[in-house]
């Protein structure tokens, strides 16, 4: 589990992209990122399009860990995120179908890091197929939870808003880096993409090497898209470079 | 094929034929129910779920199902309110805003901290029991023919059409299998019209679930049913498997006196499987569908 608090650190620098998927506004972005490279805190969450009200819940879990410094995973943390979402999202005079859905939850994926950059140390903790690349330069060093373009499951782990759901099962991910690495935080779409080029060029795409820009980003992703080379899915990459 | 995207640009078409006929009055396995109350039940409960699956948790349905019912005893009608002979299919919010009512149910649900809490469920209801007329299947599977045929013609970019044929079997107008294969024949750019049977019987017998062949099926009319229904595709076999059904390549969307579980399960598969993003997005928690 990572500790809660602050973390001293040196300098980082992050920057977080999101796209929503084609044929729909940025308000119907069900991802959620948030970035506080002072802390080193960052973390993605992909909520599940067909849950109840995704949005909101894949919001608090991301808020919770980098904005709060608490562990969104841990049991009573937990218990009170979903609280907080049913609180959001509850009102008596929505309709049935909107009353029916929401006893039905939400889901979504996470995923949190931690640098910590005094000890060039860091630990990622997740649910879900929402994935960290460790980089230098071009290579590799460490990815996960998902490790292989082919094993993206139609039945991903989801961090459930329901009271009464299991916890699902935490992957932790940890390590040591140097000065200049880089990470990857990426939702399942441009994971699978960059595992893909991966496995077939030996190194990654160099999404996070073009000039930060969100006007680009978005362009590529619509390129990729139409290419057929990107699923078309709600698309977030956040960029920490140490 | 059978991967289109299902969005509100491209909506995918589910078409239900409920046989409403007077044998329907007849007990349904040995539950105490009728065919009739089963099926009401059962397609209720489809509905329910489609419209759940459109649903955001707000005021907002979008619309990526198009929806229409087709009854056959009384001659082949459409049912849904706000459907005619002219508008036989609704679209899916249509369908929301319209249920002929909504019950609710008291349900006890985990408050997350070992206790028990009660909450109330609605339980919209857009189909009653009804069992009167003969079986005309023949007419109700051309009818289905004609609406698919026009749907295609608009929708060449869209999922296939779905048709789930619920009946107790016996057609009283002729042999309902040509009709069927023309059915079938029909589709959009993405593949060919999928058509499948649910077939509610009396009999004790034991249940039949998704055969990839019609040996075992113990009547005339089961392996009717059987020869009219498409194999799954590799979406619907996925999601078959992932309830924990035994299926291969080839087998079928038929269900033989199937329990209600597997009925219900049966009738969602046909729409969790193509809803936007696949099924990965359809899972409540860990291993498990809702």
């Amino acid at each position: 589990m990572i500790r809660s608090g602050a973390v001293v650190s040196r300098p980082m620098s992050a920057v977080t992209y999101s796209v929503p998927k084609l044929g729909r506004s940025p308000y119907e972005n069900e991802d959620s990122a948030g970035m506080a490279p002072a802390t080193g805190r960052f973390a993605v969450a992909d909520g599940a399009s067909t849950s109840a009200r995704p949005e909101v819940w894949s919001r608090l879990l991301v808020t919770s860990f980098v904005e709060e410094g608490l562990d969104p995973l841990a049991p009573e943390v937990l218990v009170a995120l979903r609280r907080k979402w049913s609180a959001l999202v509850d009102s008596p005079s929505l309709p049935w179908y909107a009353q029916a859905k929401l006893q039905r939850g939400a889901d979504s994926t996470f995923l949190g890091l931690q640098v910590d950059s005094a000890s060039r140390t860091f630990r990622a903790h997740g649910v879900g197929d929402s994935c960290l690349f460790h980089l230098r330069g071009a290579e590799v060093l460490l990815v996960g939870p998902v490790t292989s373009p082919d094993d993206f499951s139609r039945f991903p782990e989801l961090v459930s808003s329901l009271a009464g759901a299991e916890a699902p099962p935490v992957t932790t991910l940890s390590g040591g880096y140097q000065a200049g690495d880089v990470f990857l935080l990426a939702t399942d779409a441009i994971a699978r993409y960059l595992l893909v080029t991966y496995e077939r060029h030996g190194r990654t795409a160099a999404w996070h090497r073009t000039p930060d820009g969100y006007a680009q980003f978005v362009r590529r992703v619509a390129s990729y898209r139409r290419r057929g080379q990107l699923a078309n899915d709600d698309t977030t990459l956040c960029v920490v470079r140490t | 094929m059978y991967s289109a995207e299902i969005n509100r640009a491209q909506p995918a078409l589910l078409l239900l034929l409920i046989d409403q006929s007077s044998s329907m009055a007849g007990s349904w396995s040995s539950s105490g129910t009728t065919k009739a109350q089963q099926l009401a039940l059962a397609v209720n409960r489809l509905l329910g779920n489609s419209v759940l699956l459109c649903s955001k948790g707000d005021d907002r349905i979008y619309d990526y199902f198009e929806v229409g019912i087709l009854g056959y005893g009384q001659g082949v009608k459409p049912i849904l309110h706000g459907a005619s002979a002219a508008r036989q299919i609704i679209p899916i919010s249509e369908l929301a805003v319209n249920p002929r009512r909504v019950d609710q149910v008291l349900r006890k649900v985990s408050d997350g901290a070992g206790g028990l809490i009660e909450v109330t469920t609605p339980i919209p209801v857009w189909v009653d029991p009804l069992a009167d007329g003969w079986t005309p299947m023949v007419e109700a599977v051309e009818a289905a023919e004609a609406v698919v045929s026009t749907w295609c013609s608009r929708h060449e970019r869209s999922f296939p059409p779905i048709v789930i044929n619920i009946t107790d079997g016996e057609s009283t107008d002729g042999d309902p299998r040509a009709a069927a294969t023309r059915l079938r024949a029909l589709g959009t750019g993405d593949g060919q019209a999928l058509l499948f049977n649910l077939h509610l019987t009396s009999g004790a017998r034991s249940q039949v679930l998704f055969p990839g062949t019609a040996d075992g099926l113990p009547d005339r009319n089961a392996g009717r049913l059987f020869d009219m229904s498409s194999p799954l595709p590799p979406s619907m076999l996925e999601a078959a498997t992932h309830l924990g059904y035994e299926v291969e390549p080839g087998s079928r969307g038929f269900l033989y006196n199937a329990d209600a579980v597997a009925m219900v399960e049966f009738l969602d598969i046909g729409t969790r499987a193509v809803t936007p993003t696949g099924l990965r997005e359809l899972t409540a928690g860990p291993g498990t569908m809702r």
